[in-house]
């Protein structure tokens, strides 16, 4: 494998963005027609794929570490009698850190898992949306659901909600804070609050999520008239998926 | 648990060939890694989660035994009577996983800002315009940095192989 073949920034984007799936249809067929014929262009995506397996696995390797041996630590030093029992709570401990970063990279996802982790990502949320009285609550709420601090973004938001009155902004963005935190049932509640008005800013948006909350509650052939109801970029090639199952 | 029986199965068989219990977390991590790379190249593909469980035990009693085998162990053991060697697979493409092999040792030459730009977008997934949030940065500036560090680790990994 020649390792030296030179990758552009274009380059470099072009196969991240194929590999990442983030295409449309007409550049994913002009991609993938090149990679059939060009030698050079076959070696470069390779590279990149294989660039991308080291790094992911840098980081989950790391990970696994660093929870291996602190729990271990501690086990032994704070209960020095149960020290014939320390290897069976560590391999305990330890086991249950591989399961759950075995959850995490999707090894044993379903169907549905797989094409939600696909398309979901988390709405980017908003600088400002309400009045000036309400606004430094709004956007502290607002601060932590970027900060992907979901729990601590609802519980201002519904706080806010129950003084002021549920309006769709708050509707759309506890739903998305629910949702982002996998409690699907509650978003569900509150993005149906959103889509009972068409005339919201947040209707087609909380549209696309409705549906990709359906999809993770397995459910997919229900996901399918919300999905073609949003605008969202991707809604076609998801469309494509939840249609050809 | 399934888990449990998965690391029990291979704490039992190192700590029965001479083997500690640091030494079967170690071995079992090894293992996990191995088999989550081969899931990510297409060339191992589970069907279930029986056959995720019995791959990883069997991969992780392999490399307990070549550990025995090798160098660093020259003492004469007796394997667990019940147990039946097995080769280790051969790698079907030595050459991608020596050149992953350089990635995931040079990734630790870089330096911390590359580090955690690359896992932010390889790893976590996030846009560029998230990243060139976090950084402080356009997002022009994130899709250049990103690219100077690739190319960072790209002639670390060259370097390290003339």
């Amino acid at each position: 494998m020649n390792n030296n073949v030179n990758i552009s920034e274009e380059e470099l984007h072009e196969i991240e963005s194929y590999l990442r799936q983030e295409v449309s249809e007409k550049k994913r067929k002009h991609f993938e027609a090149r990679l059939a014929d060009d030698p050079q262009w076959q070696q470069k995506v390779r590279q990149v794929e294989l660039m991308i397996v080291g790094i992911k696995e840098t980081a989950i390797s790391e990970k696994l570490r660093s929870l291996d041996h602190k729990p271990a630590v501690r086990v032994r030093t704070m209960k020095p009698k149960r020290k014939a029992f320390a290897p069976y709570i560590v391999a305990a401990v330890v086991i249950g850190l591989i399961f759950s970063v075995l959850l995490l990279i999707g090894v044993f996802k379903s169907d549905d898992d797989k094409l939600f982790a696909q398309f979901y990502r988390p709405d980017s949320g908003l600088i400002t949306a309400m009045s000036v009285t309400d606004e430094y609550n709004f956007e502290v709420a607002m601060v932590d659901y970027k900060s992907e601090n979901y729990e601590a973004a609802i519980q201002r938001w519904k706080a806010l909600a129950d003084t002021e009155g549920e309006n769709d902004t708050l509707s759309y963005f506890i739903g998305s804070a629910y949702l982002a935190s996998d409690k699907v049932p509650e978003a569900f509640l509150h993005f149906k609050k959103v889509l009972e008005n068409n005339q919201s800013t947040f209707y087609h948006d909380a549209q696309w999520y409705y549906g990709l909350a359906l999809i993770k509650a397995q459910r997919p052939l229900e996901a399918i008239p919300y999905i073609a109801g949003s605008n969202h970029e991707d809604k076609e090639k998801l469309l494509k998926k939840l249609r050809t199952r | 648990m399934l888990y449990q029986k998965n690391f029990s199965n291979v704490l039992v068989f190192v700590t029965s060939n001479n083997g500690n219990h640091a030494q079967a977390e170690d071995v079992y991590h090894e293992a996990f890694m191995i088999v989550w790379r081969k899931i990510q190249l297409g060339d191992f593909k589970p069907e279930n989660e029986c056959s995720f469980n019995g791959y990883l035990v069997r991969v992780a009693q392999n490399k307990w035994i070549d550990y025995l085998r090798s160098k660093d162990y020259k003492m004469t053991i007796r394997l667990a009577e019940n147990y039946q060697l097995q080769a280790e697979e051969p790698d079907a493409d030595h050459a991608k996983n020596e050149y992953i092999d350089r990635i995931v040792k040079q990734i630790g030459s870089l330096d911390k800002n590359c580090k955690n730009l690359i896992r932010k977008f390889y790893y976590k997934k996030q846009s560029m315009r998230q990243i060139a949030e976090d950084f402080g940065w356009t997002e022009a500036t994130a899709r250049n940095n990103k690219y100077r560090c690739i190319q960072k680790l790209r002639s670390l990994v060259n370097e390290r192989k003339s």
